[in-house]
């Protein structure tokens, strides 16, 4: 009987789901037991992990000299693991901010960077550095970045209820949005002096150096509120991604929805590249691989693509700090190498279809 | 925050047995001083220990150094140091393990005599410089300020870390703000090195800090010799009598407005700079403008950008010379007076920018006024400085290409 | 780090240390100078560029402590051994009792507490010039090693096998 069928075919799906993101969490364990032993001091395997104990429960570990001597607590656990951490919760955010606009705006090709977010916080970032000029003193670059951000989401959601919040309003208002951005970005690049100009594109390039244990609390906090609501708010996603019409008679409000999903992904987005630059391809990448393994309903796919995305970051992340040794390549490079082969990869397997 | 108490209480536990105290090593009697006869009882202890099986409790090698230092230079009290961002700091053991992010302070560090085993690391720019800095090849790559290598900072145990005070605040912030949490110990400080206002002070304070007050002392000497003759021989030159200059560094009509480092040293050399009331730093000028406003003397900075020749790792002039006909060949430009009268100099921005500013203020003050200063000989400055306080083998003579005409 | 424990590796050590380093300007040194009269010998130690140091002289067997003019909480006697704190002074002078000959007996070292250097008192220059060397850390071992290891208990296992 064909309901039998369909109930298996579903069942089968459930359960290939269920297995993804099972595999994705045991690879992001294996992934962050590597990653904590990565680094240019050298600490070996054991004393890595040794460290972690002992950061844990003090009392309980007896450190060899040889780590009482080279720091390994200190650096393992003043450096090391919230970097890692920091690695998954923002490849998560980026992913899932990525999921949302891709479904928002039914376009594959949406990301927080094609609607001028990333622009606007690089801009921001670039008043802070060149201008010295911003909100919240002590913080310049991160408030800037942060601020122009969000600025960015409501020019475009205030475009947007101009002009009838449709999928294509939106997507030309970012790119409107994004050469903007970046026309001042680079203006103020031609006014800055060399040192200032370096910093900013050292900023733009995307990086997990300037990860702490409190901005990795504000980060994860908010990703934490943010995930169940839009879990909450999944299957409004799925109509949406059929279409205004169809999302409307089945009694979604599509005008909230889109602006409370576009204010949901801006914000995930904006909180971690003010921290870490622009990073970019998570959010468009990720989705696109969990979309061709568990299809796009998007109460599993928001998690297994944050799952993915956490991932592809933290993967990067291990390259960057290994593939050239002495040097940590900006892990925002890493990811945009990592990002073409994906797209051939695509470019190529359209053909088929 | 729970991770950072874990971490306090790790560290605590860690320096149980090297207890790092604030007081000044070896002071018996806790009063803040070291006073001869408490250093005189701490070496016979020490010596009685390993020399005659004395049974007293003894201080470790290390402490007896830091007390012999704090004794000898700080009159043996702790030392409060104010650095250039105007942080104060109190040591009561000198520094014995410093991670430098400013290829400028190693070069002042230099002058006063410190010696490169007390430096542990240094950054990417000094390692990629073997020639000026040939004792630092094999030191530790801290990457840049922008760029830091942390797990190498961290590897290589500082007591201290020099950062920059004006450049890339928000980036020194964050290193030391991680550097922090990796070691609680690190003290950091904040030196330029290369304003001009600020370096007197700087090179008095670093001397204070490392125990070279002597060779600070001498060098300020040297450079008052320089920077005191010219100031002196300038002060008599009426406002509206000034030189004026324009300058353009390696970017083709890229000068220097107000409040700009080349700015300052074109009114230290006596020159007046024609776009000093230019707001914006590095402002692009107009090529009409530098005409209408016919500077006597042009200076032209090259090394950076496009023009990257010259200097201490290439002897070749020729390029000066190029750039010098490109000027003079620019359409209308031989109708400014620099161009006419021959007064087209190129100067290279290791001599103008960075700790060695003063040799180029001695170099544009005599070509502002060759006749005020016909004694003052530029290069031979640039050599003492090179072979007395930077302790180069580098002959001027042979090597190197700073300044044209020669 | 005791400077009487002299292992061959840290001799190699110290030669290329030696080699490497420039001489500095003007050398640490002590030197001892003796004067008798009959049983009674005065020992003058000059002291070279050393600001803050310490000397432990050895007295030979036969010979016994007359005392000195260094100040008495600079100096510590202890058998046939005398310390002095060395805090600016540039001579130190002791006499002991004893006959003439023993004069050449006497065995001392010096350390200069500033610049970490210490030496033999009599002989030219510091035996041990500068700070030790800082030893290379071990090679860490990581994943190459636990490989490496793999690869040789493969080769082991198939060399036994035979």
């Amino acid at each position: 009987m064909m309901t039998d069928f369909g109930r298996q075919e579903y069942a089968r799906l459930t359960e290939k789901r269920a297995l993804f993101i099972a595999a994705l969490i045991l690879i992001l364990a294996a992934l962050v037991g590597v990653a904590v032993t990565l680094g240019s001091a050298n600490l070996p395997v054991a004393d890595s992990y040794l460290a972690i104990l002992a950061g844990l429960f003090p009392e309980a570990v007896d450190l060899p000299d040889r780590m009482v001597e080279s720091n390994a607590v200190g650096i393992v656990w003043g450096w090391r693991l919230h970097r890692v951490l920091f690695a998954i919760v923002a490849g998560f955010g980026l992913a899932i901010a990525g999921t949302v606009m891709q479904g928002v705006l039914r376009n594959p090709l949406a990301s927080p960077f094609t609607l001028g977010i990333a622009s606007a916080a690089s801009c921001g970032a670039s008043v802070a550095i060149i201008l010295g000029a911003g909100f919240l003193s002590g913080y310049l670059v991160i408030g800037n970045a942060f601020l122009f951000a969000m600025l960015a989401a409501g020019a475009i959601y205030g475009m947007a209820r101009l002009k009838g919040m449709g999928s294509e309003t939106m997507i030309l208002a970012g790119i409107a949005l994004m050469y903007l951005f970046s026309a001042v970005t680079s203006f103020l690049q031609y006014l800055g002096t060399s040192e200032k100009v370096q910093e900013v594109v050292f900023w733009m390039f995307g990086s997990l150096d300037k990860s702490s244990w409190p901005k990795l609390g504000l980060v994860t906090v908010v990703v934490v509120a943010v995930v169940p609501l839009l879990l909450w708010r999944a299957w409004d996603l799925n109509a949406l991604a059929e279409g205004d019409e169809t999302a409307k008679s089945l009694g979604v409000p599509v005008e909230r929805s889109m602006a409370g999903f576009m204010l949901a992904a801006s914000l995930v987005t904006a909180v971690i590249i003010c921290f870490t630059g622009t990073i970019g391809f998570i959010g468009l990448v990720a989705p696109h691989i969990t979309r061709m393994v568990i299809g796009a309903d998007h109460r599993t796919l928001i998690p297994a693509s944050g799952l993915v995305g956490a991932v592809i970051l933290l993967g990067a992340d291990c390259l960057a700090r290994t593939v050239i040794p002495g040097a940590i390549i900006p892990v925002g490079i890493m990811t945009a190498f990592l990002g073409i082969p994906f797209f051939v990869y695509l470019f190529m397997r359209r053909r088929d279809a | 925050m729970t991770h950072k108490l874990l971490l306090l209480v790790c560290c605590i536990f860690l320096l149980a047995g090297t207890a790092a105290a604030e007081t000044v090593p070896c002071d018996s009697d806790g009063d803040g001083t070291l006073t001869a006869s408490e250093l005189a009882t701490a070496i016979l202890d020490s010596l009685d220990a390993r020399f005659m099986g004395g049974t007293v409790e003894v201080p470790s090698s290390d402490d007896l150094r830091d007390a012999a230092f704090v004794y000898e230079h700080w009159d043996g009290r702790a030392l409060t140091i104010t650095d250039s961002s105007g942080r104060e700091t109190t040591l009561s053991r000198p520094l014995r393990k410093i991670a430098v992010f400013n290829s400028d302070t190693i070069e002042m560090m230099r002058s006063i005599g410190v010696e490169s085993d007390r430096v542990v690391g240094v950054s990417k720019y000094t390692l990629e410089d073997p020639t000026y800095f040939p004792e630092y090849r094999g030191k530790a790559n801290l990457g840049s300020t922008w760029a830091p290598d942390y797990e190498q900072a961290a590897a290589v145990r500082p007591d201290a870390v020099f950062l920059y005070a004006t450049i890339s605040q928000s980036s020194c912030d964050e290193i030391e703000e991680t550097l922090s949490s990796i070691d609680p110990g690190i003290r950091f400080f904040r030196f330029d090195s290369y304003r001009p206002t600020a370096y007197a002070d700087e090179v008095r304070t670093m001397g204070a800090l490392l125990g070279k007050e002597e060779g600070a002392e001498r060098f300020l000497a040297f450079h008052g010799s320089v920077m005191d003759t010219v100031a002196g021989r300038i002060a008599s030159i009426p406002a509206d009598e000034r030189v004026s200059v324009y300058l353009e560094n390696w970017d083709d009509y890229k000068s220097a407005g107000n409040g700009s480092g080349y700015d300052e040293k074109i009114g230290l050399a006596g020159g007046r700079n024609i776009f000093a009331d230019t707001a914006v730093e590095y402002p692009a000028v107009d090529p009409e403008a530098v005409i209408s406003r016919n500077p006597d003397v042009i200076v032209k900075i090259v090394g950076a950008g496009e023009l990257v020749f010259g200097g201490y790792g290439d002897d070749d002039p020729a390029p000066f010379e190029e750039v010098t006909r490109a000027i003079e060949d620019r359409p209308v430009w031989d109708r400014i007076d620099a161009v006419r009268d021959g007064r087209v100099h190129v100067i290279h921005s290791d001599v103008i920018g960075g700790p060695e500013y003063f040799i180029g203020v001695a170099y544009m003050a005599k070509w502002f006024y060759p006749d005020l200063f016909p004694d003052l000989d530029p290069r031979a400055v640039h050599q003492q400085y090179l072979s007395e306080f930077q302790r180069l083998d580098y002959d001027l003579e042979e090597h190197g290409a700073f300044v044209y005409p020669v | 780090m005791n400077p009487s424990v002299m292992t061959p590796r840290r001799a190699v050590g110290l030669c290329i240390l030696i080699a490497l380093l420039a001489a500095p300007a003007t050398a640490a040194s002590v030197e001892r100078t003796l004067t008798s009269s009959g049983n009674d010998l005065t020992v003058t130690l000059t002291v070279t560029d050393i600001t803050v140091g310490g000397i432990v002289e050895t007295i030979p067997d036969g010979c016994t402590w007359a005392g000195t003019d260094h100040p008495e909480n600079r100096t510590r006697v202890s058998g046939q051994h005398v310390a002095f704190a060395v805090v600016g002074e540039e001579t130190v002078r002791y006499r002991m009792q004893g006959p003439a000959e023993a004069g050449e007996e006497i065995a001392g070292t010096w350390e200069d507490l500033q610049a970490g250097e210490s030496g033999t008192v009599g002989s030219d220059g510091p035996r041990n010039p500068g700070e030790a060397a800082q030893t290379t850390a071990p090679g860490a071992p990581g994943f190459e090693w636990a490989a490496a290891l793999a690869a040789l208990v493969v080769l082991c296992v198939r060399r036994c096998g035979r």
